[in-house]
This record gives C-alpha cells, structure tokens and sequence, in this order.
C-alpha cells in the first residue's frame, strides 16, 4: 500500500536513515509520544492534505529544507496492525502508533526506506 | 453538580470509539455545541475536559490515546478550511462551522443549523480545544424557553439566537442573546449569561439533561 507523509526534507531524510520516531520532538520542545501519521496515496484526505502539512511545516521551520512528501510502499499487513476502531482505512489516516503497528513497521524499515521517495514541493 | 455529571456523561459517550473513528467523534463532539460550551485539553498523556466558564477543578479526565485527539484536532481543521477555504492551518486557528442538526430531528419541524465557534492548537507540544455555541436561526416569532441554573424559565420571542462574546473581559464565559428583526435590521430583544443558563430552547422545552427525553432536537444550546 502506498503511503504519503507531508513534512520538510531535513526531517524525510531522517525519517529514512533512522525510522519514524514516535518520540521525535521539534526544536525547543520536550519528548512526547505523538506515532507516526501516514495518508493513503488516494485518500480520502478528511484529515487535511499531506501537501498542506508538509507547507505548514516548511512554514514553522524554514530552515528545513522546504516541504517534500514521503512516499512509502508498506506491506498491506502492516498497514492492517495499525488499523483501529478511531481509525479505519475508509477515512484514509494510517496511524501508526505503539501498539498499533509501528513495532513492527519499524522491524522492516529498512525494506521500506530503501523503496521510498521523496517528492519535492514547490 | 447533577448537571455537570450528566455533562461528563455526555461527553464520555462522544468519545467512546465507533465504527465512525475519528471522523464520527468529530461529528458528535460538534453536536454537543448545541448544549455545551467546553475545553478540552491534552496534557501529560491526560485528555481534559471541562465545561467553559467553570473552575479548573470541575474538569474531568477522557481516557483516550493522544493520537485520536490529535486527529481529532486535524478533522476539526479540515472542516474549518472546507467551509471557510484557508481560514485555519492544520497546527492552529478559530472560525466557525455550521453543524446540521442530528439526523433524527431532521424531520422535526423547526430545527434549524447551528453554527458553532471552535478554536484549536494542535502541535506535537500542545493540544488544545474549544467549543461554543454561536448562531442558530429559527424563523421570525419563534418562541425559545431559557432554563436559568435557578431553575426559572423565561420565555422570549425572536427569529435567532446568538452567542455574545465579552470582548471586554477574555474570562467571562459571554452571553446569549436572542434577536429579533424590526424593519430592515435586527436588534437584541434578551440577553442571559451563558454562566447562568443550563439550556435556551427553540419550540417546546425539554430537559436537556435527561437523556432520552430531550436532546438536541428542541433544545438549542
């Protein structure tokens, strides 16, 4: 399954080298848990449009690298562990948080990363 | 205090999961702003609640996982920006959103949209939300029934009520006031503070806090 992530270049590179970290906190802030929130490629974008975080982003923290979409092939199996009752694949959010499937998206990262775009924004 | 346990029942209900997710307790949380005005925050892995204008300590706590209030945030953005294109971003902003009143009291006559007032933070730091009740129309000399927390009722003839902020004082938990037209404009016929209003009702009153009998359907805040 096809997976997009809007967010800025410096931190798509990182998620690629490292994996998502759940616990990643932005400059200035302390540690949360906040997962990893991924959008089907065909929607429906009923949380906002990846494009438009990946700008609100770029905007935040423009010393970033600007906006890029993280384009992710994920096995269908994993995509289903993240899978809940608060999000079914018909709204279009993959949330993959601990316990609910990012275990084991991070056990094949590698698989992914090595598949895996980065797709620039103008 | 019976009243603030029925409050935090209802908004427990919102928040139980259904095969709706994220964007069915978005749905639901919106309806509530034709009874309630509340804030909700996330805070040290604890969702918060409370009803605005009353004390910090008479906020409850929500048990549900910080990822679903935060797309929860996210979906109340989305239908800010679908209503009113780039009013909000996805980390912050206010507007308004025209709620449909619940789809069985559709075929009730008088029950009009409502339009309620939201502002939202929604970074990976802070999370916050919150609620009121701004507009609804419900056609000229229509009757609405305010419940006061003295337990009186008054009853006011008008064709809309509307939330009144106290600009003024960023404390106060504001007003509601009905209109009524007059020639070519519309002038404030009652004004309550919403800290001493349970419910202003359009049509016949019935007890918002009891549920099964009333609801949304009649009651207008």
């Amino acid at each position: 399954m096809i997976l997009l992530h809007g967010t800025t270049r410096q931190r798509a590179e990182r998620i690629l080298a490292l994996g998502p970290d759940p616990r990643f906190c932005e400059p200035g802030e302390q540690a949360t848990e906040n997962g990893f929130s991924t959008y089907l490629d065909h929607g429906p974008f009923l949380f906002g449009d990846p494009d438009e975080y990946a700008h609100g982003k770029a905007r935040e923290f423009p010393d970033e690298g600007g906006p890029v979409i993280l384009v992710l092939q994920v096995p269908d199996a994993i995509v289903q562990k993240a899978i809940t009752e608060w999000f079914p694949l018909s709204q279009g959010l993959v949330q993959f948080d601990l316990g609910s499937g990012l275990e084991e998206l991070l056990a094949v990262w590698s698989q992914i990363a090595s598949s895996a775009l980065i797709r620039s924004l103008t | 205090m019976i009243h603030s346990n029925i409050f935090a029942d209802r908004v427990q209900v919102v928040f139980r999961p259904t095969e709706r997710g994220v964007v069915g307790l978005v749905d639901d949380l919106l309806g509530l702003c034709r009874l309630y005005q509340l804030r909700i925050n996330f805070r040290d892995d604890r969702c918060c609640v409370r009803h605005l204008g009353a004390d910090a300590q008479e906020s409850f706590e929500i048990p549900v996982p910080k990822s679903v209030f935060r797309a929860a945030l996210a979906r109340t953005a989305a239908i800010c920006n679908e209503q009113h294109p780039e009013s909000v971003t996805p980390y912050r902003g206010e507007g308004t959103i025209a709620v449909l009143p619940p789809v069985s009291s559709c075929s009730e006559k008088g029950v009009a949209p409502s339009t309620c007032y939201v502002s939202f933070i929604n970074t990976p730091r802070d999370q916050h939300f919150e609620m009121r009740f701004s507009t609804i129309s419900a056609g000229d000399r229509n009757r609405f029934t305010v419940l006061l927390r003295d337990k009186r009722t008054v009853t006011v003839f008008g064709h809309a009520l509307k939330y009144v902020e106290n600009a003024a004082n960023t404390t106060d938990c504001g007003s509601y006031g009905i209109l009524s037209r007059t020639g070519g404009g519309e002038v404030l016929v009652a004004l309550f503070r919403a800290s001493e209003v349970i419910g202003v009702f359009s049509g016949d009153m019935t007890d918002p806090d009891a549920p099964g009998l009333a609801g949304p359907s009649t009651s207008a805040v």
